[in-house]
């Protein structure tokens, strides 16, 4: 067992830094600050990072990008959440739907979509499960469990017609992967496809673009669909099938949610460790009081604990013999309950502090409390792993 | 025109205090990341921007060990076409000695036109190397370079000068030697090319064998004898440049601290 980077994901993680020192750090906090969600999202952001090659950093190499495995996007969502949240969950969807589209989709499918995602300093991806009311369901499916979101088949394709809201890029991305109803005497798991569905399509347009707590550089938002016309090309995998889709083309979609939350969290445990060396009271520096100190001590286990789960989630997906469901629902529970424990007590290590925002505890706390819920709720993974169990 | 750029990687500046084992002696830094040094980023930037305004080429050097690769592999992945490292000078190398077989490995890579260098190392700030290369190959020296543009005839100059700046039209070899500005600063590579740059190999050259092992011992420019020498704190040397530069090297050579002149 090697627990060191490889030459190519040291060289990843450190542009990533840079990336985040340059160009994220200096706008990061200003950005969340606006009031109208849209005003939070950043193009130009999208745009560098695009010129730096990170957009398409999961992108095969024959379509231009540098196809790096899961582990090296794993780390990369990581560096790029220690910078900005938000700006880690608009590539770490896009990063991933990259990879599901080179999985899941046919050679005909990666030659009409992936060129032009490449070309497109703009284009980003998104995923839309979520439905006002059919979302833990698709967690954790049961025989009532249907999308309300249906495609009926038409001539040389099908009609989808729905809304799904809380996606991610939802109002940003230039395609979209939509699971859909498409046998409603059955439940979502054995009646449900996923289809492609570019931005542009007639009858796809956007609803509201939600106002979140935190994670607020990214954008989500309703997406609707009114008699939107999918040809039959643009299934992604069998009919029917969706679930299966769901189920086996998103390896590490749990771990990089996981190493999203661990990015802040370690961002916040930093500056606790840097506030606690320079804060002087009873005497000395906060740190030369064991009670801190052995506190500060706990953070880094638990940062460091979830950290080879995450990346030992991200190695099996690239290593399908060693694969256990299991991880593809736990490393986001664990790191995003970790997550909120260390911001808690980061905060704490600032004392009074914490609490103003001038020490920006308080926009990486808001943040973390994302995926307490994003990626599925923390309860509905449990559940799902049980049944593995059984 | 062909350009040379010299690269130091330095510990990392903003490494954490409990990163530096000290032992009484010298920090031992084998826990300390090392970067490209401030100056040297500069350097770099502005040696892309010779080679792509005059449609020549740039090439890379450093000297050291492994931990410098990763600042080649930087030029690399920016557009770079070779970079060698020379492997194994004593740490305590004589500044000239170092400007020899920086030299040497800048032969290996072919014709040199244009030498770039950052202005002084980040870590001990000597500010010697640029100077001593040119005087090495003699060349002439351009101290405190911030801009360099393609035009008629060759390279238009921009240099910080006492009291302002000049810009001049550079038409001969020469060694620069490049300052901390704005219209320096590095350029961000392209994350491909820097996973493609991983894979290429970097020529790594031997010390002893660019100049031999007696030479490497040779000790030249004696840094550390002035102020004792002389018994006094220093001395302020003022007046026309020209001058001064006269006065300093008759006082070095007083010293016995230049090549060939032992008191
Ligand atoms: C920031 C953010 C980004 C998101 N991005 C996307 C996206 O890009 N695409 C997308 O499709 N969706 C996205 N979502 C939606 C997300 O996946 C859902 O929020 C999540 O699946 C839960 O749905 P819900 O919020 O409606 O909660 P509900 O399903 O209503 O759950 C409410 C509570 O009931 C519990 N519960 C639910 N079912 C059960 C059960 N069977 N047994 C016991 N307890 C249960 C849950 O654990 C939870 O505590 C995003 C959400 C957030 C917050």
């Amino acid at each position: 067992m090697v627990f060191q980077l490889t030459d190519e994901q040291a060289a990843v993680v450190e542009l990533v830094r840079e990336f985040v020192t340059r160009e994220v750090l200096p706008v990061a906090s200003r950005l969340d600050r606006n009031e109208r969600p849209e005003d939070c999202f950043s193009w130009e952001l999208v745009e560098k990072a695009s010129a730096a090659g990170l957009r398409t950093l999961t992108l095969d190499e024959e379509y231009g990008g540098s196809g790096v495995d899961f582990v090296t996007t794993a780390l990369a969502v990581e560096e790029l959440a220690k910078g900005d949240m938000g700006l880690a969950v608009v590539f770490a969807q896009t990063w991933k739907l990259a990879q599901t589209l080179q999985l899941a989709g046919t050679a005909e499918q990666r030659a009409r979509y992936l060129p032009a995602y490449a070309a497109d300093p703009r284009g980003l991806l998104a995923i839309t499960f979520t439905e006002p009311d059919t979302a833990s369901d698709y967690f954790v499916p049961h025989d009532g469990a249907r999308y309300a979101t249906t495609a009926v088949e038409a001539e040389g394709g099908w009609r989808l017609n729905g809304l799904k809201h809380f996606i991610s890029n939802g109002n940003r991305a230039s395609l979209y992967i939509v699971f859909a109803q498409t046998d409603v005497a059955q439940s979502l798991e054995h009646g449900s496809t996923a289809f492609l569905v570019p931005r542009d399509t007639p009858g796809l347009s956007i609803g509201r673009v939600h106002d979140k707590l935190g994670e607020r550089l990214a954008n989500n938002a309703e997406v609707i669909f009114e008699d939107v016309f999918v040809p039959d090309a643009d299934v992604l995998g069998e009919p029917g099938q969706g679930f299966r889709v769901q189920q086996t083309f998103f390896p590490a979609s749990n771990a990089y949610a996981a190493a999203t939350v661990l990015g802040v969290a370690e961002a916040a445990y930093d500056r606790a460790l840097a506030w606690a060396r320079q804060r002087v009271q009873g005497g000395k520096p906060i740190i030369q009081h064991d009670s801190l100190a052995s506190d500060l001590a706990e953070l880094r286990m638990w940062l460091d604990a979830t950290r080879l789960y995450v990346l030992h989630a991200a190695w099996a997906g690239d290593h399908p013999e060693a694969w256990d469901p299991m991880l593809g629902a736990l490393p986001k529970v664990l790191a995003s309950e970790v997550g909120w424990r260390v911001l808690t007590r980061a905060m704490e290590v600032h004392g009074g502090y914490g609490y103003m925002k001038e020490t920006g505890m308080e926009k990486l706390l808001r943040d973390a409390a994302a995926f307490l819920h994003s990626d599925g709720v923390n309860r509905t993974l449990l559940l799902k792993a049980a049944k593995h169990l059984r | 025109m062909d350009a040379t750029v010299f690269l130091k990687a330095i510990p990392d500046p903003a490494a954490p205090p409990e990163s530096f084992a000290f032992d009484g002696g010298c920090p031992d830094t084998s826990r300390v990341p090392f970067v490209l040094g401030p100056f040297e980023e500069n350097a770099l930037e502005l040696g892309l921007r010779i080679a792509e305004g005059t449609g020549g080429s740039l090439r890379a050097v450093a000297m050291g060990g492994p931990e410098q690769d990763k600042s080649l592999r930087t030029a690399l992945a920016l557009g770079a076409t070779a970079a060698v490292r020379v492997d194994g000078p004593p740490s305590w190398a004589d500044p000239v000695v170092a400007a020899r077989l920086l030299s040497a490995a800048a032969d290996r890579l072919g014709v040199v036109e244009v030498l770039v260098t950052g202005r002084q190392a980040g870590d001990w700030d000597r500010s010697v190397t640029g100077a001593l290369l040119a005087g090495v190959r003699g060349l002439p020296y351009l101290p405190r370079v911030f801009d360099a543009v393609a035009e008629e005839g060759g390279l238009r100059i921009a240099q910080e000068v006492a009291g302002g700046t000049r810009t001049g039209l550079l038409a001969t070899a020469a060694v620069l030697s490049v300052t901390n500005a704005p219209t320096t600063i590095l350029r961000m590579p392209n994350v491909r090319a820097l996973i493609l740059a991983t894979r290429r190999p970097i020529d790594v050259v031997e010390a002893r064998s660019l100049l031999g092992e007696a030479a490497l011992r040779e000790r030249l420019v004696d840094e550390g004898v002035s102020a004792r020498r002389l018994g006094r704190a220093g001395r302020r040397v003022v007046g026309e440049p020209a001058d001064v530069a006269k006065a300093l090297v008759a006082e070095l050579e007083a010293q016995g601290a230049l090549p060939g002149a032992r008191p």
